[in-house]
């Protein structure tokens, strides 16, 4: 779903502030934002077309672009897991596979075939160099991949392998093939276009030297250290004097190895600081280090990826490399000549960290940067009238929905009643006026740009006397109030929506009078999220379950729709967090799942989710609503070298090795 | 005098103290408690005991407060005040980064006030029932009925957005910072949703104040000598009427400074009351506890600085 | 003692010479006062506009049932109609349609009830409390009075507003009450002051004293001698404490933290027209405009009645 971990937000917010501080008063200070050539559009240095250091050949065009992070990136490994921080990735790391802007994987650094089983996959790479000139390899890919596959992976938890891929091996310097347990299509869909390859030779220089410097280490010592500090950590009364005491053995040892101490301050509350909380923290690395020097192979390296230094300076095989790396303030990136595709036509990428999206906005429409991405309604505010700015607007990954409780019992368990509601409403008017146009009425759940979407899908015309038949065909009468009855009891049920969220309160509010003309009593119910919300979905299995929830959910790239709609993932008594809360199960629904899982072939796909869309549209299981609209902005003379962006597209950013702004 | 000073800092200290307690309780009577945040997943109940136990929260009320409270005064310490919940910042160097720019809006405000309405609320009084007199009371009448928050959002949006004439959020534009022109012209709609209720306010006082001392006697005898009416005016009436206005000024710092926290949200202006407003929001109860704080101390200096200056103005009033 | 004497003395006259009874009619206190109030005719404007926003808070949705609520997708920021459709249905929205095609003038009706009933039930508890610890620290003074009066500093040391955001924010849950307490408890100070005021005054009364040494109770005392002249300055404080009130929800609910939707406050109007203001300009004049009348009435009214109870306090 949408919202990320407290604690992450909150560590880079943190950063993130710092940086804007220092940003600003780095500013103030005279010492300027100073990216490098025209980031200051109407103040570049006079330089004429053809400018110094433009080795594409691209004449008259800028030689640098400034793009916006809203916080401070970290570590630019395969272990990232902020927005910022993937963000740079994706100029520094290439991986197998990679998204165009039609939201589909294609080749990038290797093309794969399956074989007939699609257990085996092999995938033929293509020539290409890392930053530091070295050739990348099969063996390359297989490490990268091994790091992933193994046990003590420390990637980000999404590109984690193991149970979904077997193993690597390398045929030739030019092929690699891949093992999987079973058939699993997301494997070209998410795995490849997201494991970033990185150089063999680099991680395990690293990791010798960690091995250099740990080598006196005895594991057992390394072991003993970390459960000095976790046992008066994780006793009864955790013992803070035993943690301290414990402190200096444990900070040693990680010195002796090379490793980074986690900061004190990151440890310290209400001005007191915590050892046993920070001794948590160095016990779990001293862990780490443990099994490094327990394990052995490729299962030793991946035990300790995320603390060794080399993700400070990344290397990769990326159309970009990392020049300059100024904490809080901006990160340079300077053209990689040797990228596998062409030498990249826009010589420097810098990126500057504006955590406030209104002032990034304004920056933009004043030309300081060219990019800020998914700006809020207030930020576009401030592009909306400017020349100097275009917008990318497609719906984004996020739609929202009625959601009906489809379990025996409840009232809209009868498909009748969830036809007819579905004719009751002028579906895009009253998106429309609920989001002040800033969303997209939808009919299913795939964006519109990705390749599994199927046009043919359409919404249904208002037709209140097609509904009301439909109604009555279910054995309702209607009454004298103009609300139906049967057996004593009226058409009514309460909707569930997030208090707080306009919008969506609005879209209820017009449907609701919309089905009253219909002779359904719908009644809307605003409600806290964390405190009514979630416990009601939980209580869904429930004979007092809620009857419907208008409310939305985060599409994956990927269009498998297993745990939303597949019968084992109906949630119970006993598993309640299960997502298929409404309770949908239909047995061919389960086979096209199943069989989507199975295959990698996207035209067999393809024909799958059409027909599983087509099935929803009929049922109706969910009523689809609308997804917002997302806004990037952008200088509005960034192009690719080639061609436009699509930017009707998620994914419309992609080739960043030919993007340009012509000089104006 | 300095026993008078004594006296008042002396008096201050037990309503410093009342806020303090206020503030607490009511931090520690909200929903959630300090070591919610820890609440992951990962976390083991020990550590969450542990916690408990660091934070004091198992001992008795009133030594947690007392405990609180010696750390809270040491103020030279970056992390007496606690650090934020949201972004982990020490509070004290959140306050000590946005104060400026608050007071820099609440200064000029005041400025602005002092400077339009006491000439405007002179002008009423030395004219009255001229069409001078009943043209400034009639706007002031219609300046103060107007709330703060409803001007600044009508100025934000004929100024802003339709006509364009004024940018619609923060303190200055980026690649301009620190440019003086660029602030001041980011400041005219705030300053002056916050300035024209407090001037129509003044106005109407200073031409009273103005009135009352026109018409004692010591005024006639002093016409009665022949001096200009001039003369009289400003040298002798005015003076005593301003004392009255000390006082005022004592009292508006503290609405000034509560005032901005709503100008500063419409705004978006960086200053300590959105940050204020945006804690609340996001639950960041060691901030909200720290501007609550603020906030009491503002006033209580404020009050003293008007009693002193009223003192020092007066020499009539007996320092009893 | 010497009136004693005057009284002896005139009765004395009478009984001489009954002629000289002077019939003068007398008028009381409150017909002098009432005389002077009608008599400032922005002072009677101000009481009727409020009047009339009272019965058009009531009237209007009541006449206009779920009006202000019903939304009706055709009327989707429709512009104003008055009359009658083809079936003989009665239209009457001379305000137009909302963003979500509700009638505008049953929801500012609706809204303007909300934020009057919130203000009047806010000014209600800074009455109570205002006489309350006025009172006790006017009565006893001393030490009693020192104390409350500290009291008093404290609370009118905190920034009010703020105090009102955060007690709504973390206990409110869209709660009406907590949102009038919270304003009650913030509110009051004035109110104290002005009862120590008068009460410090009236003890000093002879018949105050006469009272006390007749052992009256006090209680008694405050309540039957003491509190009735009191009431003036109380009764001013209340009308200006009631557009005071209504000021600060309106700026809670705008800031998202009061009402909210579907219930209509004059500041979540404010908050839906700004957001739909490009599709809708006139939405953000109505909630505004009502603000400033009851803001500017009650001033009117309140300045009225303090100089109508009380012409010294010019």
């Amino acid at each position: 779903m949408e919202e990320r971990t407290h604690m992450q937000r909150r560590r880079w917010r943190y950063a993130a502030l710092v940086a804007t501080v220092s940003l600003l008063l780095a500013a103030c200070g005279g010492t300027g934002v100073s990216p490098s050539g025209g980031a200051t559009g109407s103040d570049s240095p006079s330089t004429g077309p053809g400018s110094s250091g433009d080795p594409g050949g691209a004449s008259g065009n800028r030689d640098s672009i400034t793009w916006v992070v809203d916080g401070q990136p970290g570590k630019i490994s395969n272990g990232a897991d902020d927005d910022p921080t993937a963000d740079l990735a994706a100029f520094i790391y290439d991986a197998l596979y990679e998204y165009n802007d039609a939201i589909e994987s294609v080749p990038n650094l290797g093309d794969c075939e399956p074989d007939a089983t699609e257990l085996v996959w092999t995938c033929t790479l293509v020539e290409a160099t890392f930053h530091n000139g070295d050739p990348m390899t099969a063996e390359d890919v297989k490490f990268s991949y091994d790091l992933g596959i193994s046990e003590n992976c420390t990637y980000n938890p999404s590109i984690c392998l193991s149970g979904f891929v077997e193993s690597a091996e390398v045929l030739d310097d030019r092929t690699i093939q891949f093992t999987l347990p079973q058939p699993y299509s997301p494997f070209t869909t998410l795995i490849l276009p997201s494991l970033g390859i990185e150089s063999q030779a680099v991680i395990q220089a690293a990791y010798d030297e960690f091995t250099g410097a740990a080598a006196s280490l005895d594991p057992a010592e390394v072991r003993a250290a970390s459960d000095a500090i976790a046992e008066p950590a994780g006793a009864d009364e955790p013992d803070a004097a035993g943690c301290e005491a414990a402190l200096p053995a444990a900070e040693d040892l990680l010195t002796q190895a090379g490793v980074e101490l986690p900061r004190r301050e990151d440890h310290t509350f209400d001005g007191a600081f915590d050892p046993c909380s920070f001794g948590t923290t160095l016990s779990t690395d001293l862990l780490g280090v443990a099994n490094s020097l327990e394990s052995e192979g490729i299962d030793a390296v991946a035990a300790v990826y995320s603390l060794l230094p080399f993700n400070r300076d990344p290397v990769g095989t990326g159309p970009y490399q990392l020049e300059e790396f100024n904490v809080g303030q901006s990160v340079v990136l300077t053209a990689h000549e040797d990228y596998h595709d062409g030498v990249p036509a826009t010589p420097t990428m810098n990126f500057v960290i504006i955590t406030d999206l209104v002032a990034a906005a304004s920056a933009l429409a004043a030309g300081q940067v060219d990019y800020v991405e998914e700006m809020t309604p207030d930020a576009f505010e401030a592009v909306r009238n400017s020349d100097s700015v275009k917008i990318a607007e497609y719906p984004g990954f996020l739609h929202l929905e009625l959601q009906f409780n489809v379990r025996e019992g409840r009232v809209f368990s009868d498909l009748n009643l969830r036809r007819a509601m579905q004719l009751c409403i002028d579906k895009a008017a009253t998106v429309d006026a609920a989001t002040n146009g800033t969303a997209l009425p939808t009919e299913s759940e795939t964006p519109p740009a990705s390749w599994a979407f199927n046009p043919d899908v359409q919404g249904v015309e208002r037709d209140v006397d097609a509904g009301k038949a439909l109604i009555e065909e279910s054995g309702w009468t209607l009454g004298d109030d103009g609300i139906y009855t049967k057996d004593g009891a009226q058409l009514a049920a309460e909707v569930l929506v997030r208090a707080g969220q306009s919008d969506r309160i609005n879209f209820m509010q017009l449907f609701a009078e919309q089905v009253r003309e219909c002779g359904v009593d719908i009644t809307v119910n605003p409600a806290d999220f964390q405190t009514v919300l979630l416990p009601a979905l939980d209580r869904a299995w429930a004979d007092d379950g809620f009857d419907a929830y208008f409310g939305g959910w985060s599409a994956s790239v990927d269009p498998d729709p297993y745990s939303l709609w597949h019968c084992d993932q109906v949630s119970t008594e006993e598993r309640p967090e299960l997502f298929n809360y409404i309770g949908y199960c239909n047995p061919e629904v389960d086979q096209i799942i199943e069989d989507g899982l199975a295959t990698s072939d996207q035209d067999e796909r393809r024909e799958l989710y059409f027909r599983f869309q087509e099935i929803l549209a009929e049922e109706q299981p969910y009523l689809f609503a609308y997804a917002p609209l997302v806004r990037d902005g952008m200088h509005s003379d960034m192009a690719f070298t080639d061609g436009e962006f699509n930017l009707t597209s998620p994914t419309w950013l992609w080739q960043r090795h030919k993007i340009v702004i012509p000089e104006s | 005098m300095a026993g008078y000073m004594a006296r008042r800092l002396v008096q201050a200290v037990p309503i410093l103290l009342g806020v303090a307690v206020i503030s607490f309780g009511l931090i520690y009577l909200a929903p959630g408690d300090p070591i919610d945040r820890f609440r992951t997943p990962t976390i083991r109940p020990e550590q969450l005991e542990g916690l408990v136990r660091l934070y004091g929260l198992d001992k008795p009320l009133h030594e947690q407060f007392w405990s609180w409270l010696s750390t809270y005064v040491q103020v030279w310490r970056t992390e007496a005040w606690g650090y934020s919940f949201l972004d982990g910042q020490p509070v004290l160097h959140k306050i000590a980064e946005r104060l400026p720019a608050t007071l820099l809006l609440g200064g000029t405000a005041l400025l602005v006030t002092v400077a339009v309405a006491i000439p405007l609320g002179i002008l009423a009084a030395v004219k009255q029932y001229s069409w001078a007199d009943r043209l400034i009371s009639s706007l002031a009448t219609i300046g103060y009925a107007i709330p703060s928050f409803l001007l600044g959002l009508y100025l934000l949006f004929f100024g802003g957005v339709v006509l364009g004439w004024f940018p619609l959020f923060g303190m200055e534009s980026f690649g301009r910072e620190g440019d003086p022109v660029d602030i001041a012209w980011h400041l005219v709609l705030p300053v002056s949703s916050l300035a024209v209720q407090q001037i129509a306010g003044w106005s109407r006082y200073v031409r009273a104040s103005m009135l009352e001392v026109l018409h004692q006697d010591f005024v006639r005898t002093a016409h009665a000598k022949g001096l200009t009416a001039r003369r009289v005016t400003f040298k002798h009436a005015l003076r005593n009427a301003l004392i009255p206005i000390i006082t005022l000024i004592g009292l508006t710092i503290p609405s000034l400074l509560a005032g901005a926290a709503i100008t500063e949200a419409i705004f978006s202006y960086p200053g300590v009351g959105q940050m204020g407003v945006q804690a609340v929001t996001n639950r960041d109860y060691p901030v909200v506890l720290a501007f609550v704080m603020i906030g009491g101390i503002g006033v209580i200096i404020g009050n003293l600085v008007a009693d002193i200056a009223y003192a020092v103005a007066d020499p009539r009033i007996k320092l009893g | 003692m010497a009136h004693l004497d005057t009284v002896a003395r005139r009765i004395g006259e009478l009984e001489a010479d009954p002629e000289s009874l002077d019939r003068t009619p007398v008028r009381t206190y409150w017909e002098l006062a009432r005389g002077r109030f009608l008599r400032n005719r922005l002072a009677v404007a101000g009481l009727m506009v409020l009047v009339l926003m009272v019965v058009a808070s009531i009237a209007i949705p009541a006449l206009t049932g779920d009006a202000w609520r019903t939304a009706l997708l055709a009327k989707v920021n429709a512009p104003p109609e008055v009359g009658t459709t083809a079936d003989g249905q009665l239209v009457f929205a001379p305000l137009g349609y909302s963003d979500i095609g509700q009638n505008v003038l049953a929801r500012v009706a609706k809204a303007t009830g909300t934020s009057l009933s919130i203000g009047v039930a806010a000014v209600v508890i800074i009455v109570v409390l205002g006489i309350g610890i006025g009172s006790v620290a006017g009565y006893f003074g001393g030490w009693v009075d020192n104390l409350l009066m500290r009291f008093v500093d404290i609370v009118l040391s905190l920034p009010g507003l703020f105090i009102i955001l955060a007690l709504v924010s973390f206990w409110g849950g869209g709660s009406i009450w907590v949102i009038i307490i919270a304003i009650g408890i913030t509110g009051w100070t004035l109110a104290a002051r002005l009862v120590r005021a008068e009460f410090l005054r009236l003890r000093e009364a002879d018949y105050v004293q006469a009272a006390r040494a007749l052992g009256a109770s006090p209680l008694r005392i405050i309540g039957r001698h003491m509190l009735p002249p009191a009431m003036a300055p109380i009764i001013v404080a209340a009308t200006l404490g009631v557009a005071d009130s209504v000021v600060v929800e309106a700026a809670l609910s705008f800031l998202g933290f009061g009402i909210s939707q579907p219930e209509a406050s004059l500041g979540n109007m404010l908050t839906e027209a700004q957001t739909y203001f490009f599709r809708n300009p006139w939405l953000v004049v109505w909630p505004g405009l009502v603000l400033v009348m009851i803001v500017m009435s009650a001033s009117f009214l309140g300045d009225g009645v303090r100089d109508a109870l009380d012409p010294r306090q010019r």
